[in-house]
């Protein structure tokens, strides 16, 4: 029987060919689990741009203004540093989470499993569980069957849809843009954007599902770099299973010298990836855990003990000891604690204004008769509070030196002010090369101090 | 869809998806330090005058050229055959 499942292999040919996988439904802890996963993520990736922060969409990456609002806070392109690090810090987080268990990411988080769940779900709500499934991909094309593809591909299409505008959302303000595609007013990019998301999710979620993950996800592939004999994984049992058989119900299996595996195939059905785990730990297993459910149900009824198939780890099905604490864990846990305490601390530093001074690339410096030498300067000023601040220029590292600006400078919240300032040395002291100092302070109690340093330049003696 | 893909498809798939995330990765890195008007005002035309334009256009260039350079690369690298089909060697 064993054989019947999958595909018929073909002598002569290379491959097995295998036919399309229809995951049979599963309902257990982990399904469940799945499922909660499912809601809670989706959830909060279409409920995401709804949510407001301040009278302001409180997740909104801005593109064409270029500022990122994350609820209170927001990022300027100059904050990049931030998103890179943020990225680093969720790369190492999955190499952390792969070394201890496994490929959790794949079968619980992955948008790729996420979407593909919800794709199927709409796929068994409207034509039926497995068999059913199967039965009608092999029927003519009655009317009850084109009715039954056009619903599903309509719900598919609307959800990819909405997907898409989702996404959009996240990177145009969500309402006027919802506002817009409604009356066919909406920016002509905005569309692509919804269509271009939509028709890869579609792509992904609908039409190629476990391929994603088999073929063309890089992660799947460098995974295996990050296991260890302690990674749990999604383990059969071989020592209590085999030999595997079927067998009468009430008989006894070890008189007729079977193990407890019935070998009623349940867990190979219901495998989105269409492998058979009795035969090992395999690159397509994306650790769903829908065969530990299908197989427990199994056990249940035949009045075996659960976990014939279970979360182990290689040392454990040796009888050996679990290690947490181990090299790779250490080392990985280790990096992500430096990182996050970079993260932490340079949010937690980070300057509420940012000047850059620019010198005036004309001339290095100009001769001003009595009163000196004279530098000219480009000074930019960022305002990166939502609130406006007045603040002063001051300048010093040369002695006698005197800065020609406005007294004060009011620079509006979210803002960026440009003035070109001058910076006036005594001959006596102009000479080669000097560091100074541009110092920017807030004069309305708000204590904020910005300093940069530029180079003043004066006749050399020698040149 | 059959669950086997040839090797075909399997090229063309890992080269479009592989590309895709490349061509996001690096249209975010890019863009942190250009705007997206800069290549916007470069090009000039009336169809493309919005900084969307600019990230969009950004995207599919850093795209296309991973697309590019990736199937040069799939088509020139031998691989050395194996099985029935294999060929003799060659001095």
């Amino acid at each position: 029987m064993a054989g019947k499942i999958g595909g018929e292999y073909e002598y002569g040919k290379l491959y097995r060919s295998e036919d399309k996988v229809y995951p049979r439904e599963v309902k257990g802890r982990f399904a469940t689990l799945r499922h909660v996963a499912m809601f809670v993520l989706l959830g909060a990736f279409y409920g995401g741009p709804w949510l407001t922060w301040g009278g302001r969409q409180a997740i909104l990456f801005d593109l064409p203004a270029r500022k990122f609002y994350i609820f209170g806070m927001t990022l300027w392109p100059q904050d990049f540093v931030y998103l890179a690090l943020l990225l680093i810090i969720l790369a190492v987080s999955l190499f952390f989470f792969t070394a201890i268990a496994g490929r959790l990411w794949c079968g619980f988080a992955c948008p790729q499993t996420v979407w593909t769940e919800a794709f199927t779900w709409i796929e068994a709500a409207i034509e039926g569980d497995r068999s059913k499934r199967i039965k009608l991909d092999k029927a003519p094309w009655t009317l009850d069957k084109i009715r039954k593809k056009v619903f599903k591909q309509t719900c598919w299409i609307t959800l990819a849809l909405f997907t898409g505008f989702s996404f959009v959302g996240y990177f145009t303000a969500v309402r006027p843009l919802a506002v817009d595609l409604v009356n066919f007013e909406a920016n002509a990019w905005s569309v692509f954007w919804v269509f271009f998301y939509g028709f890869a999710t579609y792509g992904n979620a609908g039409f190629m599902r476990e391929q994603v993950c088999k073929y063309m996800c890089p992660y799947a592939r460098f995974q295996g770099a990050m296991f260890d004999r302690d990674t749990l994984i999604i383990t059969y049992d071989g020592e209590r299973g085999e030999p595997r058989g079927g067998r009468r119900r009430g008989s006894d299996a070890t008189a007729q010298g079977l193990g407890d595996c019935v070998d009623c195939t349940m867990c190979v059905q219901v495998c989105p990836t269409g492998i058979d785990i009795r035969q090992g730990l395999q690159y397509e297993c994306i650790a769903c855990a829908a065969c530990i459910d299908a197989c427990d149900t199994i056990m249940d009824k035949v009045g075996s003990p659960r976990g014939l198939i279970r979360y182990s780890t290689e040392r454990a099905l040796e009888h050996k000891s679990y290690r947490l604490i181990r090299p790779r864990t250490l080392v990985y846990s280790g990096i992500l604690m430096v990182l996050l305490a970079t993260m932490v601390t340079s949010v937690a530093l980070r300057k509420p204004a940012i000047m850059d001074v620019m010198r005036d690339r004309n001339a290095l410096y100009r001769d001003v008769g009595r009163m000196g030498i004279e530098n000219s300067f480009t000074i930019r000023i960022i305002n990166k509070q939502n609130e406006g601040h007045t603040y002063t220029l001051s300048v010093s590292g040369v002695e006698g030196i005197e800065l020609n600006a406005p007294a004060e400078l009011y620079i509006a919240g979210e803002s960026v002010e440009t003035l070109p300032v001058s910076v006036v040395v005594p001959h006596a002291h102009a000479d080669g090369g000097n560091v100074i100092r541009f110092e920017l302070n807030s004069i309305d109690g708000s204590d904020i101090t910005v300093i940069e340093e530029s180079r003043f330049r004066g006749p050399t003696e020698n040149f | 869809m059959d669950a086997e893909w040839s090797r075909d498809t399997q090229k063309f798939a890992v080269l479009s998806w592989i590309t895709f995330l490349v061509a996001a990765v690096f249209t975010m890195l890019f863009f942190a330090f250009i705007d997206p008007l800069v290549i916007v005002d470069a090009i000039g035309s009336e169809l493309f005058e919005s900084s969307n334009a600019g990230y969009a256009i950004g995207f599919f260039f850093f795209w296309a050229n991973g697309w590019v350079a990736g199937w040069f690369t799939l088509r020139l690298v031998r691989r050395k055959r194996s099985g029935p089909n294999a060929q003799p060697k060659t001095p």
